[in-house]
């Protein structure tokens, strides 16, 4: 009877997400690598509190005692916090940081038990069921033409607002005299967001372009990233996104619909290797392609002399 | 006699090289000052605004002269053409900006040079006859782009003004000079039978067909001479 002791464990006051600016599924269901704040709510300073983490729902849950590739924990407030064997134990430790793994998979629970004083004492405890997002991975591509930045530094940098659907062939890049050796008729930049969802691991990009070739890739921090194999990019968990810039040589008297599609099959979690197309939910088709429409110029002819 | 042929062939071989170097003369983006010329591009529907302009620099950022360098004139309802003066040497960029029913422009310029060093003169500086019934006479001139150059085929028929002077005598005539047998036809020169007569012949100004300004070389004097015939008395029967 003691050891349900009449403290009580208040409203569950959970805190969301830390990182606010990434998306990363939410407390109750988290992305693989995701991190969020847990709390139940006050804690006397004297008590002390142990809170771990189990995959059993019941009060003797078993503590998974080797969290490498299931979480991290950590203290946000009181003393002398300590995780041994999966296990933090301190002074009234009331909020915790939770870092679910990149291989999380599965329903977890997470449990406060309080002790009224020290371990010797009364305890109260409670749980929480946690499903991390598991088996999903979806990529998303958008066209964001006319939305990126001319700075060198800011080229994993997005104005929504300043995004196009179409617009004229570039102009400033057409060579455009005819008899000096170098004519040409220029090329149009265009640029694609690819982001993924369901996940916070290291990812890997394929796609395919309609027509062009890359020019570079920039991911979410600004960095270039280095193409692994044709159209191919191992990204780091820090970008959620990359900017797909392509080089689309200017045609005359016809209009260019231009397309990434990724490709389903090679887009996937580096950690999982759950694919777009093998991800559950089911990989929505859709939103794998973007298309940006370069409008047509019209075709200038040899010049004639006419006398 | 192997080493005969090889030295024949390399001849021969020296021989084109040499004729195709002198064969290339004045191609079409060389104008001769102060040439009016009307150029266009075929017409396009999809276009809707075409604009031309005339630049010094291959940035295209800065636009000829229009009283000393280059003036553009359009062509009534034929925006696609456009007649250009080319009034001072240089390398310009002739260029059109055509603008599409969406609103998107195409360019394209062409680099023309224009050049003052065309010269003419006459082939040969005198030539005589005897007194016949043949009052024509025609001489070969030689027009130049450059030296050694050709003038191009293009600007033909030369417009030539000349005069003759006789006995201190001088008449104005003008003619045209055609690519085919560059040859000046000259006007008032009568053949006496009974005298003597020498003429001078000069050149005193030469256009292109598109009034380009050609500078008179050192022979543009040409001295025909027509000797009267020997008379011969009247038959006398013994």
């Amino acid at each position: 009877m003691k050891n349900i002791y009449k403290l009580l464990i208040a409203l569950v006051v959970l805190v969301g997400s830390t990182e606010l600016t990434k998306a990363q599924g939410n407390y109750q269901a988290p992305w693989p690598g995701s991190s969020f704040k847990y709390s139940f709510g006050p804690m006397d300073s004297g008590n002390t509190t142990k809170w771990y983490v189990s995959t059993e729902a019941n009060v003797n849950a078993t503590p998974i005692a080797d969290p490498t590739n299931h979480f991290t924990i950590s203290a946000i407030d009181g003393t002398g916090a300590s995780v041994t064997d999966g296990v933090l134990t301190g002074q009234g430790v009331s909020q915790v940081t939770i870092n679910w793994a990149g291989a999380a998979t599965g329903t977890y629970y997470v449990y406060l038990k309080v002790f009224d004083g020290d371990e010797t004492q009364c305890f109260n405890v409670k749980g929480f069921r946690v499903d991390v997002v598991s088996g999903a991975f979806n990529a998303i591509a958008e066209n964001v033409t006319g939305g990126t930045s001319t700075d060198v530094t800011k080229r994993g940098e997005v104005d929504d607002s300043k995004i196009l659907a179409t617009d004229c062939p570039d102009e400033s890049t057409i060579n455009p005299i005819a008899n000096d050796g170098a004519y040409s008729l220029g090329t149009t930049e265009v640029v694609y967001r690819v982001k993924r969802e369901f996940s916070m691991n290291n990812w890997h990009l394929k796609f395919g372009l309609s027509v062009g070739t890359v020019k570079y890739v920039y991911g979410q921090d600004n960095n270039e990233i280095t193409e692994t194999a044709t159209n191919e990019y191992d990204v780091s968990a820090a970008n959620d996104y990359v900017l797909v810039y392509v080089t689309v040589p200017n045609v005359e008297d016809a209009a260019q619909d231009v397309t990434l599609t990724v490709d389903a099959a090679n887009t996937k979690d580096l950690v999982t290797t759950t694919t777009d197309q093998g991800s559950t939910p089911a990989n929505d088709p859709v939103d794998n392609a973007a298309t940006y429409t370069i409008k047509a110029i019209p075709t200038i002819g040899n010049m004639v002399d006419l006398n | 006699m192997k080493i005969n042929t090889v030295y024949k062939t390399l001849m021969a071989f020296a021989m084109i090289i040499l004729s195709l170097a002198s064969a290339s003369g004045q191609d079409a983006y060389t104008v001769v000052r102060n040439s009016k010329i009307k150029y266009g591009v075929s017409a396009n529907t999809e276009v809707q605004i075409y604009e031309w302009k005339v630049y010094t620099d291959t940035d295209l950022s800065i636009e000829a002269d229009a009283s000393s360098e280059c003036k553009l004139t359009p062509v009534l309802g034929e925006p696609h053409s456009i007649n250009v003066e080319w009034l001072g040497d240089g390398t310009y960029y002739l260029t059109l900006y055509a603008t599409g029913t969406n609103g998107c422009t195409n360019k394209k310029a062409w680099k023309y040079t224009v050049v003052s060093t065309a010269v003419i003169a006459f082939d040969e500086i005198e030539s005589s006859d005897c007194a016949d019934d043949v009052h024509t006479f025609a001489t070969l001139t030689v027009a130049e782009l450059t030296v050694g150059n050709a003038l191009a085929e293009s600007q033909y028929p030369l417009k030539l003004n000349y005069e003759v002077t006789i006995n201190g005598e001088t008449k104005s005539y003008s003619a045209d000079v055609d690519y085919d047998d560059q040859l000046l036809n000259i006007e008032g020169i009568t053949e006496d039978v009974g005298n003597d007569k020498t003429y001078t012949i000069k050149i005193v100004e030469a256009k292109t067909k598109f009034g380009g300004e050609i500078q008179l070389g050192s022979d543009i004097t040409h001295t025909r001479t027509i000797y009267a015939l020997p008379p011969v008395s009247t038959i006398n029967h013994n």
